[in-house]
């Protein structure tokens, strides 16, 4: 790769993002690897390139500079409150022992999981014994000795790990997932798994359907959607369970409940992160990310979690990881904080509107007629809260312009709602059914209510699969030709768009609601070009240096001397055609 | 067909197809109950499923019809975008 040359922001000169450059020569490398690879019958497994550093148990593969947060500067008291950079700044000055913390955090997890379901399994035992030698060790780097949750499509050795679904009822991986031995490999402790939708389809609920995880800042209330469908990360992260976790990212699934629960996460781009040792949803579309407390928590986790895998040809050929978390480290120009790069910030056609007066709060039992007094406030629910996320926007905008931003409003590329739409959305559904053929054709009751996909992954044929790919190159090339000649990040309204393109999203709070009675979220969601993810991160992080919400956490349910209770049963259940519903 | 003329096919004709494709793989949705509204899943709305599925799908992504000369299928579109940029300044 051609040497990064240095741009003058205005926090002074500083490496150019990633984003923005365009070397011809990684390009050809790239070809010229994936068609060696082609010719020797490897494709699928490519042997190890000398070209790139391997990943797994080397840790991250490009180290961060970033300073840690000064300690003394930590104002929180318990180790559960303070971020993962903070909590790593207590262990390497001693301050804190990874015992501690760990203990720390399971109190933690007995007072609250009991109401909020967060986690399938805690393994508190192996949790403990990890911290102590960690404890015995010198500090190896930021994650030494953090506690992490991880989403349970991960396969973590020795550990069950079930995807929400009947399939793997008894699944006990014999390897650790490339994402999570690289987290491991940097000293992060597991402190357990996490609720999913079933097969990383909807919010969390058992294989059934029956709902389990909660939304931290709606304990007490089933409909209040935890987002999915990682949701158990990020009811984990937002109820302070854990101190970071990890997240999928097929059709949402890292930024809507990031979103849903005040958290950071982001997707990265297509390869960035292996999905070796992932239960596959749709191979050309999943990824794999954090759900953070804030966007330098983010950085810290996907620094390690990114590289080359020579054992997944999604991740070879692509530029290598940059200094994340040092572009997630705030800027200051005298007392202001100003924005890490020169950046115009896209704004699509109606983000800033005032929203239309009808909603679309779900509704639960969808197949239940609504009475005419539970749609007006169904209605009259989605209406205020519309107005809050449009109040939030538009402030957010301000703070960005402040920060030095330029923004522009950019024209939607042509064809944009059928590219986007939901029918070539459901072209990523043949990748589901293949890998699961065999399952399918022993049992499909096994699929619990997620099936419905998987049935009509193969209903698709061959025709329909390929044209839906040519779709996706011209999404891409109106994408990058159309949005991305007027701005270097664009905020979006929904995951769909660049999930199927696998351009990098980061959602992040900006406010709150209060449609309900009680305070809800309201985030923000951008997408950067291609390995932009450098480039998002900064401005989370500029944007998080000059406000507060990030920082908020929910109310804890009442604690008992048994831990919380658990609220009220709900009254129902999610079936196979809410499933189907919640993947278009 | 054109997708006003898949449009009418009958629900009849749809649940043949899809349990004949289905069967054709080895795959059998009978071992679901038929109508059991308490159950994860049964056969009357995965195929209600399937057939909104057919009726809308195929037709709307084979309606859309690209320059094959011009357009290649591509699984990672993101790792192109750099070759997108660079063939745009020549």
């Amino acid at each position: 790769m051609a040497e990064r040359p240095r741009v003058r922001g205005q926090g002074g000169g500083t490496l150019a993002p990633l984003d923005r450059l365009v070397d011809r020569r990684l390009f050809l490398e790239r070809m010229g690897l994936l068609t060696a690879a082609a010719v020797a019958g490897t494709a699928c497994t490519p042997a190890r390139s000398s070209v790139y550093t391997a990943g797994g148990a080397a840790g991250p593969s490009t180290p961060s500079s970033a300073p840690l947060p000064d300690p003394r500067s930590v104002r929180a008291t318990q180790p559960w409150e303070m971020t993962l950079a903070e909590l790593a700044s207590q262990i390497r000055e001693g301050a804190l022992s990874p015992t501690e913390v760990v203990e720390a955090y399971l109190e933690r997890i007995r007072a609250l999981e009991g109401t909020l379901r967060a986690f399938n399994t805690v393994v508190a035992e192996a949790a403990r014994a990890e911290a102590r030698k960690l404890s015995d060790r010198r500090w190896s780097g930021p994650l030494h000795g953090i506690p992490l949750a991880i989403k349970d499509n991960y396969y973590t050795q020795g550990v069950l790990t079930t995807a929400n679904s009947h399939i793997y009822r008894d699944f006990v991986p014999a390897y650790d997932a490339e994402a999570w031995a690289r987290l491991k490999a940097g000293g992060a402790i597991l402190l357990g798994k996490t609720q999913m939708g079933p097969l990383a389809t909807s919010r969390a609920t058992t294989p059934d359907g029956d709902p389990t995880t909660r939304n931290a800042w709606a304990p007490l209330d089933s409909s209040v959607d935890p987002g999915g469908s990682s949701s158990g990360s990020a009811t984990a992260v937002a109820a302070r369970m854990a101190a970071s976790a990890t997240g999928t990212q097929t059709g949402g699934s890292i930024t809507n409940p990031s979103s849903r629960q005040g958290l950071t996460g982001i997707k990265p781009t297509m390869g960035r992160v292996s999905l070796r040792g992932i239960v596959p949803l749709s191979y050309t579309r999943d990824h794999p990310g954090p759900l953070a407390r804030d966007a330098m928590d983010a950085a810290l986790m996907l620094q390690h979690m990114a590289g080359p895998d020579p054992l997944d040809p999604r991740t070879l050929g692509l530029p290598p990881v940059p200094d994340l978390a040092m572009a997630a480290q705030p800027v200051r120009s005298g007392t202001r904080t100003v924005l890490r790069w020169p950046t115009t910030l896209g704004i699509l056609p109606g983000y800033l509107d005032p929203p239309e007066p009808e909603g679309d709060e779900p509704r639960f039992p969808t197949r239940r007629e609504e009475t005419p007094g539970e749609r007006e406030r169904r209605l009259r629910v989605a209406a205020a809260r519309r107005a809050a996320e449009t109040a939030a926007r538009q402030a957010m905008v301000a703070t960005f312009e402040s920060l030095g931003a330029r923004v522009v409003e950019v024209d939607l590329p042509e064809e944009w709602e059928i590219l986007t739409s939901g029918d070539f959305n459901n072209v990523r559904l043949p990748e589901r059914a293949e890998p699961f053929l065999d399952v399918l054709r022993r049992d499909v009751r096994l699929f619990g209510v997620a099936l419905s996909p998987w049935i009509h992954g193969l209903l698709l044929s061959g025709p329909e699969y390929l044209r839906g790919q040519r779709a996706k190159m011209v999404l891409l090339q109106r994408v990058l030709d159309g949005i991305f000649s007027r701005c270097d990040a664009v905020v979006q309204t929904g995951p769909v768009p660049f999930d199927m393109i696998g351009l990098p999203l980061i959602a992040f709070p900006i406010g709150f609601e209060e449609s309900r009675g009680y305070p809800l979220p309201v985030s923000a969601l951008v997408g950067g070009l291609p390995f932009g993810e450098e480039r998002l991160l900064s401005l989370a992080a500029a944007y998080q240096a000059e406000t507060d919400w990030h920082r908020r956490r929910p109310t804890d349910p009442t604690d008992s001397p048994g831990g919380a209770p658990p609220g009220p049963a709900p009254a129902w259940r999610l079936d196979v055609l809410d499933v189907l519903e919640a993947c278009e | 067909m054109d997708a006003a003329r898949a449009q009418e096919l009958t629900d009849e004709e749809l649940d043949a197809y899809i349990l004949t494709r289905l069967k054709s793989l080895g795959v059998d949705l009978g071992v679901l109950p038929e109508d059991e509204p308490d159950a994860p899943a049964d056969r009357r709305r995965v195929l209600m499923g399937a057939r909104r599925f057919l009726r809308s799908t195929p037709q709307a992504i084979l309606a859309w019809e690209p320059d094959p000369q011009a357009v290649t299928p591509v699984l990672y579109p993101a790792s192109q975008g750099r070759a997108v940029r660079e063939r745009d300044r020549g």
